[in-house]
């Protein structure tokens, strides 16, 4: 029995017609173009140049984040129900002075006509930027003290070069969820209370003081503005107000009264939390958002996500629709659709440069619903469907909507609304398999500890990366790595063809020189145990960077073990478990390019290694066709199940676990380890790009396959491609898998849909099956058509590998990797040219 | 007779040998009527090309941009110059900085280009670089 007590879990009758609230916003929302904001880094810089006599990092943070609240613009958005805004704009670019924002400064004259992804920016804020802000910055970011500290390290200059991997420190400290159930239980003002009286109690320990010295300070800030935005709310009230008085015609009279009223309720709301527990669903929505709100002048905004708030808002949900302070359900989906165009107010910086790696991105803040509780037992609720419905409405790539599902637990009706929201939107929600992934997040942290209760307790980070919810500092996002990279070394004796002569790995014997395909293994490990080497050091030394110049007191303060376990901030380890998390991009491209190597070059000997190294290094083009050919039409591929692909699994399993087994065996500069994943976002593209041909037949130029997924045409039948994912040990998977897979809309209907995914995650009786897969419900005709006629299409969202994007924003070489993936007829298992 | 509007267009789409050196001398020439973008700005940056034809360091300070060729007999001055850009021709060079098709990322990926050193110096370098074009050109716009 869950909590379900919908008569229809569709809830069809609400539509953007009958809220023209949500309506008229995401209109406006659409029409909006991204505006740089220089109100947060105007202030940390301000603070830090002019105000800061603070020696103590803890306490410095603590001061700083005060101050910054409480000089923060209470803004209201119009038409919202809910108070507060990231930024001064209506859709503002945040910018973070200490990490990343100093990148735009080439930019500041021409990013607002760049084509991709242009972004507004005022004459004033440029000056500001130029002479207020830059300036005091160049040699204080996290990347430039990490590199004055380590006399230019190897590993920085290596990330540097851009193709070998990234490392996301100087960007961010996120991907995260924090714990914003305690902000609805508890309140700020109880928390502050804790730090206050913990602090105290602290004082034969001046760091850890210092700490919670610098929570209360931070969390004082945020009660600071909550009640500014009460004051506002309030000014906003009576000039809706005067403007009533003053209006002649009925209609627009009542609209104003009504938004009278509306700036009413929000002030009281504002006057209580987040610094008391909220005492209605409403009042909870709001205190959850200044908290993001906060969260974000801490930090950018990478995957900060929310975690399980059908979980976390339900008892208010169903206390206010049982005693009518809901009038009904589509209260509740306005109320959730305010949320979600709020949490689409902001977009975070890039560089045009970073467009063709990253290009297209939003914020990644993953919301999960359904699955089981704590206790094992079927968490689908009424709010769960009411959160589905928002989704289907609003269609935004923010949240990136991910739901869970317990085929032993979760009823089949459940799964059917989710796939046939995934066909309304065409990209969302993703899926993701409860069993298998309370398994791997026991295994991954059973060092620390973890419960079976808090396994069973989590949400997805970002993309696709699962921790246990509000207690987890994993980093999901710390490390991506080309893993073809590490193939060219592997080829090249440590040298890359982008790099030309420059040893860049060990010495290795090149190809042509290593006689079995043992020796082969052993030097492509080498390298990818350099390059996770170099990308876990660099990680390192700049989360250690971070300790020192930038902590996080509003994050620590949202973070179960921080205050009450440990004593520490997030970024020192307060959080109950810790890890940093890896990312593999080019697995399939690789596990196809060392089984044609196993098989033509080594079993077979078809092709020589020189002539396969000649081969590449001709784009297989010329006299090397006919060994294109072979390599082509060889069954052996990552995503062909059966007997004629033993070699392609063996490498997959080969791989995936060394890969994982080299992670885990380093520790984090928060003794934490290393997780290995496979998502790409869109680097699978971007680095594609700058990659030559490869042994798996993949020419120079072509985008890798995205996340976990078979190279698009390697893989002609669904089920085989679905049972090779799936029988890969997602134990070894740590942190996160996509398979991206395109359905024809027409073949696909809901029940079918469900009953592919069921087997999928069962994988046969008494066994578990793949991780996660996610979808894109179009066909290839149609994207074709978006990209001839973007104006036709706007706002369409596709999943790309992890989070959902609008198609439009994506760079031509994304557009085009999404239009060739293998697209799969449901009805026959097919794959349809 | 001089052109400022004709030089700033060769800069933006062509590149000959003396590429850095015009531009160099655009910008010093530039910045001594609009001081306000290089006041208070300390910083250093040494261009050298891969042939070792081309060894140039410019020095901000005080307001003042200084540039002298072939300046360092110690081949490794860094830390002390905030960024060292090795380049291979003037054409990467002049991608590289003028981004007229965004092709950065294009010509450190294919090594064309080097940087050694605090990246921020850079970024501020690359605004003055363009700065004065934009400008330029845009007065050209408004002329016609």
């Amino acid at each position: 029995m869950n909590g379900v007590t919908l008569p229809d879990v569709s809830l069809k009758d609400i539509t953007l017609e009958t809220l023209p609230r949500l309506d008229e916003m995401r209109k406006r929302h659409f029409a909006s173009r991204p505006e740089i904001c220089t109100e947060l880094p105007l202030n940390i810089t301000h603070y830090l140049r002019d105000l800061d006599q603070e020696a103590d990092p803890g306490l410095r943070a603590g001061k700083l984040y005060k101050y910054v609240l409480e000089n923060k613009e209470a803004r209201i958005a119009e038409g919202n129900l809910l108070a507060g805004t990231t930024s001064t704009k209506d859709i503002g670019v945040m910018l973070y002075p200490d990490l990343y924002a100093i990148c735009l400064w080439p930019e500041l004259e021409t990013m607002a006509t760049r084509e991709q992804n242009p972004f507004k920016i005022s004459p004033e804020d440029i000056d500001i930027l130029n002479f207020k802000v830059f300036p005091f910055w160049l040699d204080r970011t996290v990347m430039e003290v990490t590199r004055k500290a380590h006399d230019n390290p190897r590993c920085e200059q290596l990330m540097e070069r851009l193709v070998f991997y990234m490392v996301g420190k100087g960007a961010a400290i996120s991907h995260t969820i924090p714990d914003y159930g305690v902000v609805v239980e508890n309140g700020l003002a109880a928390l502050m209370a804790k730090a206050h009286s913990l602090g105290e109690a602290a004082s034969h320990d001046p760091e850890q003081q210092s700490f919670y010295q610098g929570v209360e300070l931070a969390l004082g800030g945020v009660i600071n503005y909550s009640e500014r935005l009460s004051s506002e709310a309030l000014r906003q009230a009576e000039q809706a107000n005067q403007l009533a008085k003053q209006e002649t015609d009925p209609q627009r009279q009542a609209k104003l009264l009504k938004r009278k009223d509306e700036f009413q309720q929000m002030s009281e709301i504002c006057q209580r939390v987040p610094a008391q527990p909220p005492r209605t669903f409403w009042e909870a929505l709001n205190a959850i958002w200044i908290c993001k709100i906060a969260l974000h002048q801490e930090n950018v905004n990478v995957a900060l996500s929310l975690g399980r708030l059908d979980q976390i808002l339900y008892r208010l949900y169903d206390q206010d629709i049982k005693n009518g302070t809901l009038k009904n359900v589509a209260e509740a989906v306005e109320l959730v659709g305010c949320f979600w165009l709020s949490m689409a107010d902001h977009v975070p910086m890039s560089p045009e440069a970073a467009e063709e790696i990253l290009g297209g991105t939003g914020s990644n803040q993953a919301i999960t619903l359904g699955g089981v509780d704590r206790d094992g037992k079927d968490a689908v609720n009424d709010l769960t469907y009411v959160m589905l419905r928002v989704t289907e409405l609003l269609k935004l790539r923010d949240p990136n909507v991910n739901a869970r599902y317990h085929y032993e637990v979760n009823l089949p009706g459940y799964l059917e609304r989710l796939c046939e929201v995934n066909i309304n939107t065409c990209a969302t929600p993703c899926f993701h398999n409860d069993v298998a992934v309370i398994e791997t997040l026991k295994e991954t942290y059973k060092e620390q500890g973890i419960s079976l209760k808090d396994a069973r307790d989590y949400g997805i980070v970002g993309c696709v990366e699962p921790t246990s919810a509000g207690r987890t500092y994993g980093f999901t996002g710390a490390i991506y790595i080309n893993l073809t990279a590490a193939l060219e070394m592997a080829l090249f004796g440590g040298k890359h063809r982008l790099t030309e002569k420059e040893q860049i790995g060990p010495g290795t014997t090149p190809l042509a020189g290593l006689k079995t395909w043992e020796d082969f293994q052993k030097a492509l490990e080498t390298q990818i145990n350099f390059l996770i080497e170099q990308a876990v050091t660099f990680n390192n030394y700049a989360g250690v960077t971070h300790q020192k110049i930038h902590r996080t007191p509003m994050l620590s303060a949202l973070m179960e073990g921080c205050l009450d376990q440990k004593g520490k901030d997030v970024i020192c380890g307060g959080a109950t478990y810790n890890s940093s998390g890896v990312t593999i991009i080019g697995l399939a491209d690789v596990v196809d390019s060392v089984t044609a190597i196993q098989e033509f070059v080594y079993t077979k000997g078809a092709i020589s290694a020189n002539d396969m190294i000649a081969a590449i290094n001709a784009d297989w083009e010329g006299d090397y066709k006919r060994f294109w050919a072979l390599v082509n039409n060889s069954p052996e591929k990552f995503g062909q199940d059966g007997p004629k692909s033993m070699m392609a699994k063996a490498n997959a399993d080969w791989l995936v676990k060394f890969i994982n087994d080299n992670c885990k065996g380093r520790l984090n500069y928060r003794n934490g380890r290393y997780t290995a994943g496979y998502w790409t976002m869109t680097t699978h593209a971007g680095f594609g790009k700058i990659t030559g041909a490869l042994p798996s037949g993949r020419k120079a130029g072509e985008s890798f396959a995205s996340g976990i997924t078979a190279v698009s045409g390697s893989a002609p039948e669904l089920t085989p491609c679905l049972n090779f994912v799936g029988g890969l040990d997602h134990l070894q998977i740590t942190n996160g898998q996509a398979l991206n897979l395109k359905f024809l809309p027409e073949t696909t209907k809901p029940s079918a849909f469900a009953n592919t995914i069921e087997a999928y995650f069962c994988n046969g009786v008494g066994k578990t099956g793949g991780l996660q897969v996610q979808f894109n419900i179009i066909d290839r005709e149609t994207l074709k058509d978006w990209v001839k006629h973007p104006e036709k299409y706007p706002h369409q969202i596709v999943r790309v590998s992890g989070y959902t994007a609008y198609f439009k924003d994506l760079n031509p070489q994304m557009q085009q990797e999404i239009i060739a993936r293998a697209q799969y007829d449901l009805a026959t298992g097919h794959e349809v040219p | 007779m001089f052109d400022p509007i004709g030089m700033a267009k060769w800069l933006e789409d062509d590149a000959t040998e003396e590429f850095l050196d015009i531009l160099l001398e655009m910008m010093k020439g530039f910045y001594l009527i609009r001081p306000k973008y290089t006041k208070n700005f300390t910083g250093s940056y040494w261009f050298k090309d891969k042939d070792g034809k081309v060894s140039i360091l410019v020095k901000f300070h005080n307001g003042e941009m200084e540039i002298s060729k072939n300046p360092h007999p110690d081949p490794n001055p860094y830390p002390e110059t905030s960024v060292i850009v090795d380049f291979k021709d003037s054409d990467s060079l002049r991608r590289f900085l003028l981004d007229v098709k965004k092709d950065i990322l294009k010509v450190i990926l294919n090594n064309e280009i080097q940087v050694t050193g605090n990246y921020n110096y850079l970024y501020k370098f690359v605004f003055l670089a363009n700065h004065p074009i934009h400008g330029l050109l845009n007065l050209e716009n408004e002329l016609t």
